[in-house]
């Protein structure tokens, strides 16, 4: 059964009196294990597939399916319940909380779960250290390089232990350096742990260390790659 | 979550300390606020008490009545708790005259601990010590033209006493009420019965130890204890005998939550402000949040946890300066204000000197308040971040 399946996603934005379509039937499937970049143009449609995937948004049609649960059914706090249990969101920017230190970013998801402290931090220290930042544990978002704060980012969807991580463009705002080296440490847990991952990009220097491409452009699927 | 809630407040510790700083202004007002009008609510029923006694025993329909024979009795031997002490007191009209001049009172005879309770009412002289003395208001002094020393003559004919009995003047009265004090005749009772009714008193006071100022459960009990020994009499509580005041004590917590009500309105408009900034500033932290799997429930319980733990902090503050100095106003305390509003004091009565009183249902009240508050000015805020859509919220640009 596949960790991800998207069948006829269509999605509509509504606004002023105008009709904006940024996903025309997409089907996807992605299976467990798999390391896939996104990529097309600004515009394609690549945020809002990946944000109907997490159950941020809703398709307009069509069906998604995460884990055998379909997310279009689910109401607004059980798709909250279903990410906080089974997805790893990494953002653009933004992504941690400034007063909570890597630490404690890092437990943030497990700790909204109920886990105890000690296993919270047992299990975000051994994510972090994984990224490589167990030495920056204790500094708050501030005090930490735009590249380490989207290892804790990478770090806190990595300690919950999800189904799939779903990362929306997380080398936008890193130099090419910083990013590949985070593209690096993702593929390493991908084949270390067989976590799923799902990430958009423009950077074509990344595609060389993925499994699989998929492109889109206009809000549609237009091919897929295996390099 | 409460540690998040925590460490977003001192994101901003300066409007944060502005706004608990409101809030503990408000407590400990509040607080101070109280305690002053429970000491002033005190006082004037403390002096109600000392005036009437716990319990008066008077003729029966005696407010019907007008005429001093009908108002009159012999006191009946009472079955009183050891300790209790009763005062025969006769009240009755006379025409006071010094000289060429005469002026109508009210002529009150009472017994020796009836004369000391007036000590503190004395402007001039001392107590009257034997028969023949008297005390006289000031205002009614003055309209004789008689001071310390001198000769007045009551006159009151048609009783059953002597009708006619001279007195000298030996204290002067300052009464809370003038036209009390233009009035105001009191001589020692065995005076009083000798020239208005032999043997008889208009009232009994009966004063009790160790009781409460507001416990009326034993006087209650008391009463239902003498009434088989009043043939044509009856016996009423000090509240009772004073329905008019007695009707102000159920104000007491009404007008009590209505002035902190106040208080607190005032402070919950600036937590609400805060509260308000805070979420229009962290639009995109509550973004992440929920997409992060924090539920719209969750995120109003952040908003909420952290309203109450700036309100909760504030109000541990302001209540501790608050009760610090209520511990004062405990000793006694002048109310700092104007001398034509004390003087509007002086006419209902009121000590100068108050006392402050907290009990547990005003610290209660106070801080029951605060958490409504803390509750209630989160609750728009709190709303408006648990509606947020997480994708839109992350995009947001203040």
């Amino acid at each position: 059964m596949p960790i991800v399946e998207a069948k006829g996603v269509r999605k509509v934005y509504r606004g002023d009196g105008v009709e904006t379509e940024a996903l025309r039937g997409v089907d996807l499937r992605l299976e467990a294990g798999e390391f896939t970049a996104l990529v097309g143009p600004s515009g394609s449609g690549k945020s809002t597939l990946l944000h109907i995937l997490a159950g941020l948004d809703l398709p307009t049609e069509g069906e998604v399916w995460v884990g055998g649960v379909r997310l279009d059914r689910l109401s607004r706090a059980e798709r909250a319940r279903f990410r906080l249990e089974h997805v790893g969101l990494v953002f653009q920017a933004y992504n941690l909380l400034p007063v909570l230190t890597a630490l404690e970013n890092a437990a943030f998801v497990l700790e909204l779960r109920g886990l105890s402290r000690p296993e919270r931090e047992r299990r975000a220290m051994a994510a972090l250290e994984a990224l490589g930042l167990a030495d920056k544990a204790g500094r708050f978002p501030r005090q930490l390089s735009g590249g380490e704060q989207q290892r804790v980012a990478v770090a806190r969807a990595l300690a919950a232990e999800p189904l799939l991580v779903l990362a929306d463009e997380p080398t936008a705002n890193l130099d090419s350096k910083t990013g590949l080296a985070l593209i690096e440490r993702m593929q390493a847990l991908n084949e270390e742990r067989g976590v799923t991952f799902l990430f958009s990009t423009h950077d074509p220097r990344l595609l060389a260390h993925v499994k699989r491409i998929v492109r889109l452009e206009d809000g549609r699927l237009v091919g897929e790659e295996w390099p | 979550m409460l540690r998040l809630a925590w460490r977003n407040l001192l994101r901003t510790p300066g409007r944060n300390l502005a706004t608990g700083g409101v809030v503990a202004l408000v407590v400990f007002l509040s607080l101070v606020f109280l305690s002053v009008y429970a000491g002033a609510f005190d006082a004037f029923f403390r002096l109600l008490l000392e005036r009437t006694g716990h319990l008066v025993v008077r003729v029966e329909s005696y407010r019907e009545k007008e005429d001093l024979e009908a108002l009159t009795f012999a006191p009946p031997a009472l079955p009183l708790p050891p300790g209790t002490q009763v005062e025969g007191v006769l009240e009755g009209q006379a025409l006071v005259i010094a000289g060429e001049r005469s002026r109508a009172a009210v002529l009150t005879g009472l017994e020796a601990g009836g004369l000391e309770r007036q000590r503190k009412l004395l402007k001039a002289g001392r107590l009257p010590q034997a028969s023949g003395e008297a005390l006289l208001g000031e205002a009614l002094a003055r309209a004789l033209k008689v001071g310390l020393g001198d000769e007045v003559v009551a006159y009151a004919p048609g009783g059953m006493g002597l009708g006619i009995f001279p007195f000298r003047v030996v204290g002067l009265l300052d009464l809370p009420e003038t036209h009390l004090e233009a009035r105001t005749l009191v001589v020692g009772l065995g005076d009083a019965q000798a020239l208005l009714f032999p043997g008889r008193v208009t009232r009994l006071e009966i004063r009790l130890s160790g009781i409460g100022l507001y416990d009326q459960e034993p006087l209650e009990a008391l009463k239902a204890r003498l009434k088989p020994h009043l043939e044509g009499l009856t016996v009423e509580t000090w509240l009772e005998a004073n329905p008019l005041y007695a009707a102000l004590l159920p104000l007491y917590d009404t007008v009590m939550a209505l002035y902190v009500g106040i208080f607190f309105l005032l402070g919950g408009l600036i937590l609400l402000n805060a509260l308000y900034l805070s979420l229009v500033e962290r639009v995109r932290e509550f973004g992440l949040l929920s997409a992060l799997g924090l539920t719209g429930r969750r995120v109003m319980a952040l908003v909420f946890w952290e309203s109450l733990l700036l309100v909760g902090v504030s109000a541990l503050v302001g209540a501790g300066l608050g009760l610090l100095l209520h511990l004062e106003l405990l000793d006694g305390f002048r109310l700092p204000l104007p001398q034509w509003i004390l003087e509007q004091y002086r006419e209902f009565g009121l000590p100068e000197v108050l006392y402050g009183r907290l009990g547990v249902k005003e610290v209660l009240l106070t801080l029951g308040y605060a958490v409504g508050v803390a509750l209630l000015a989160a609750l728009w805020p709190g709303y408006l971040a648990s509606r947020l859509e997480p994708v839109e919220a992350m995009r947001y640009v203040p």
